[in-house]
């Protein structure tokens, strides 16, 4: 029964029926006891049955409203309460008037209508949240006061923020950047899109002053949202697209262009300074002509190489040049290419020694390609190290097959330097006369990325020595299954030349 | 009371438009420093003379957030601790402002040495501006999270400055006395060095306000420095 209302006008009128139940009980019982007390005879028994009846009737009658009519209805104001307070699961069934019946029913009706749009809602919610969560670009959406409503892991990521701390926040204390704020404020304020790129501030180091990691760029884009007033109405939306890669490749091949034409001019205008001379007259002195020609010849060899070498590398990174991979024994490459270098070692007095365990199975690689890719990095180690120093060439076993080191004790690339030693004309010194394109690690790279392995540099520093490594896929077992020392069964030759087809085109 | 919790509301988004003022002027700031460094490793003229000429938008930004400041101050009656922060920005605002100019005196150096060649290749002087914009960060993000233990960590690191600027101090002192024609180039990056040894100061500096803002306790942390090279009087 309706005693216990929860709300308040309910119990209003509850109360108030009670109240009046009871006043005219008390109006009764009133007149009954000062009749007695004056000593009016007592009433008759039909009177008295009559008083009684009476108030019956009005008990009756408060308790029938009560059961039909108010609680059905406080039922209902509740009903209609916890829908507000958004639990949707609402039905209601009433037995009272045809009029509040129909409330009733209408009610239901409602309820089931709102359910279905939540529901509806909530799909759409997580369809945005989905897709906002699997952007690369990174999202951020503020509300008219520019604190942060939602961003995704993307933005996160490049902001280096979390979200549960982000949302919330002003924009301008989750960013910390204020070209970056400012690209948003542009577009809010001018009603249109805006673009911008904007160097984002690396995060702070672990350790305070070391070096920061490389910054990272974004096209940023604010965009107005339109429609809505309130302050908590989404206002902006700010997408961040990494473009950090896109700016190095770009920094890259102008770059690129432009050692090209650099290094192609300095041979020629030596060529054409020594052709001068010997026109203005050295010919006539055939020693010194001897001699120019001689440098001329050590120019057009130079040139010759670096078109040489420009070929290779562009037919390499192409895809067309084609490897011809069979099962090679890793030492003798090692020895091979040791024994091509040894001269020029020992003339910049620098001591390789070659250090290779007994049994190694053998690896799956075009051998002319890796003694180019161990004699470049052999003629580096020997270059740059100074005379007196050590190159060790190992060669041992790698979970990834095969790998080969060559370690020197020179002069060491600084960690700046060393993610970009394996570009395109990259050299570390350039003043430094190394009488090098910068082109051998560019090519060794894609030509051990062509035969599916992996190749990184690591040095302690600047002057403390350098250490090379790359990895090569072991050979497939034999197929007569008489493999010595248990090597596992490799794919078939037909297959591995597919993967070498595929590796070659990826790189 | 409804009006008395909208007119509060109101205040505190005021006073959090201040505070985003700053963080945008700390922004400037971070960035004139980093790229008057950038620039001199680079030799980057152009960039040192946006670096040089955008000091003018520091200053206005600083100026702006004083008159703000100076009004919510006059008219909003505030409590306490808000009017602890307001002052603490009035501090704040001024010690960014002469970080961005030692920035602006890292560019006209970098303008100065011009394309005179390198003394050397710089490894301590990015290794300071990389340490001033790590403690600038966290500086201001101990003024968003009005947490004073961050802000006592980030003022301790000014150790680190110091020593790196002591550091720069003895090599081009080295390099001088060997290399008489190198004594212009050396003075103008002992000056670079200087420099950024005073933005580190200033970062100090704005930790100790945001310490008083939160707690209300006004500390020295600028002390022990009398007896190094660099010794200069902390403003
Ligand atoms: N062992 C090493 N020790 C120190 N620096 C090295 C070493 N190997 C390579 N480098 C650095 O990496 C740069 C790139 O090497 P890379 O072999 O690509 O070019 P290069 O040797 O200069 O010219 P090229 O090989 O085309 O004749 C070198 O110029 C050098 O600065
Ligand atoms: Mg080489």
């Amino acid at each position: 029964m309706a005693t216990t209302p929860g709300t308040r006008q309910p119990w209003h009128v509850t109360t108030k029926l009670v109240v009046a139940v009871m006043v005219t009980l008390l109006i009764l019982l009133g007149v009954m006891l000062g009749a007695l007390l004056l000593g009016a005879p007592p009433l008759p028994p039909l009177a008295t049955a009559l008083g009684v009846a009476l108030t019956g009737f009005v008990l009756a009658v408060a308790v029938y409203v009560d059961r039909r009519i108010i609680g059905p209805v406080v039922r209902l104001t509740r009903a209609a309460r916890r829908l507000t307070a958004g639990n949707l699961d609402q039905t209601i069934h009433v037995d009272s008037l045809p009029e509040v019946n129909d409330l009733a029913a209408a009610f239901n009706d409602m309820a089931a209508q709102l359910r279905e749009e939540m529901d509806a809602l909530t799909v759409e919610r997580n369809r945005v949240a989905v897709v906002l969560a699997s952007m690369a670009d990174g999202m951020v959406i503020v509300d008219r006061q520019m604190h942060v409503q939602r961003v995704n892991g993307a933005a996160c990521r490049l902001l280096h923020v979390e979200e549960q701390g982000a949302v919330g926040q002003t924009l301008a204390a989750v960013v910390r950047d204020h070209e970056l704020c400012g690209v948003l404020q542009a577009a809010l304020k001018g009603g249109q899109p805006h673009t911008a790129i904007a160097r984002l501030a690396p995060p702070a180091s672990s350790r305070p002053g070391d070096a920061h990691e490389e910054p990272r760029y974004v096209r940023a884009t604010g965009l107005p949202i339109p429609g809505g007033e309130h302050a908590a109405d989404p206002a902006g939306l700010l997408v961040l697209q990494d473009v950090t890669e896109l700016r190095r490749s770009e920094v890259i091949r102008r770059e690129f262009v432009a050692n090209v034409s650099h290094e192609l001019r300095t041979p020629l205008a030596s060529l054409k300074a020594l052709a001068e001379t010997l026109e203005e007259g050295a010919l006539d002195d055939p020693p010194a002509a001897r001699e120019f020609l001689g440098q001329m010849h050590v120019e057009v060899d130079s040139l010759a190489q670096l078109v040489q070498e420009l070929l290779d590398l562009s037919r390499i990174e192409s895809g067309q040049a084609t490897l011809r991979p069979e099962a090679v024994p890793p030492a003798g490459l090692a020895m091979e290419a040791e024994s091509r270098l040894r001269m020029q070692a020992e003339r910049a007095g620098v001591v390789v020694a070659v250090e290779t365990p007994e049994a190694l199975p053998t690896v799956w690689a075009d051998p002319l390609r890796v003694a180019q890719v161990l004699i470049n990095l052999l003629h580096n180690a020997v270059k740059f190290t100074p005379a007196g120093g050590r190159v060790t060439l190992r060669v041992a076993p790698d979970p990834e097959g095969i790998r080969f080191t060559v370690a020197d004790s020179g002069i060491g690339i600084a960690p700046g330097d060393i993610a970009r030693i394996f570009e395109r004309f990259y050299k570390v010194d350039r003043s430094r006369a190394s009488g090098g394109t910068g082109l051998g690690l560019a090519i060794a790279k894609h030509i051990v990325q062509a035969h599916g392995g992996r190749v990184w540099a690591e040095s302690p520093g600047e002057g403390l020595g350098t250490t090379f490594s790359f990895t090569l896929p072991l050979a497939p077992a034999p197929v007569q299954g008489a493999g010595e020392g248990g090597s596992e069964p490799g794919p078939d030759k037909k297959e591995d030349q597919r993967r070498v087809k595929v590796a070659l085109v990826n790189a | 009371m409804a009006s008395y919790v909208s007119v509060r509301q109101e205040f505190v988004h005021r006073l959090d438009e201040v505070r985003d003022a700053v963080l945008t002027l700390g922004s400037m700031v971070d960035k004139a420093v980093d790229r008057s460094v950038d620039a001199l490793r680079s030799r980057d003229l152009g960039l040192a003379k946006k670096v040089v000429r955008d000091d003018q938008l520091i200053n206005r930004q600083r100026y702006d957030i004083e008159q703000s400041a100076l009004l919510l101050m006059a008219t909003q009656q505030p409590m306490a601790s808000d009017l602890r922060f307001l002052a603490s920005v009035l501090h704040i605002v001024t010690d960014l402002e002469r970080m961005g100019d030692h920035a602006r005196s890292i560019g006209r150096l970098t303008i100065k040495l011009g394309d005179e060649p390198p003394l050397k290749p710089l490894v301590d002087i990015p290794k300071m501006a990389t340490l001033c914009h790590d403690r600038l960060r966290g500086a201001l993000d101990a003024l968003v999270a009005r947490d004073p233990e961050l802000a006592e960590r980030i003022a301790e690191q000014d150790a680190e400055t110091d020593r790196l600027q002591d550091a720069v101090y003895t090599e081009l002192l080295g390099i001088m006395t060997t290399d008489p024609s190198s004594v212009t180039r050396a003075t103008y990056l002992l000056w670079v060095a200087h420099n950024l040894e005073r933005v580190g100061d200033h970062i100090t500096n704005i930790c100790e306000r945001v310490i008083f803002a939160v707690t209300g306790h006004m500390e020295e942390l600028n002390v022990e420095r009398g007896d190094s090279v660099s010794a200069g009087t902390a403003r």
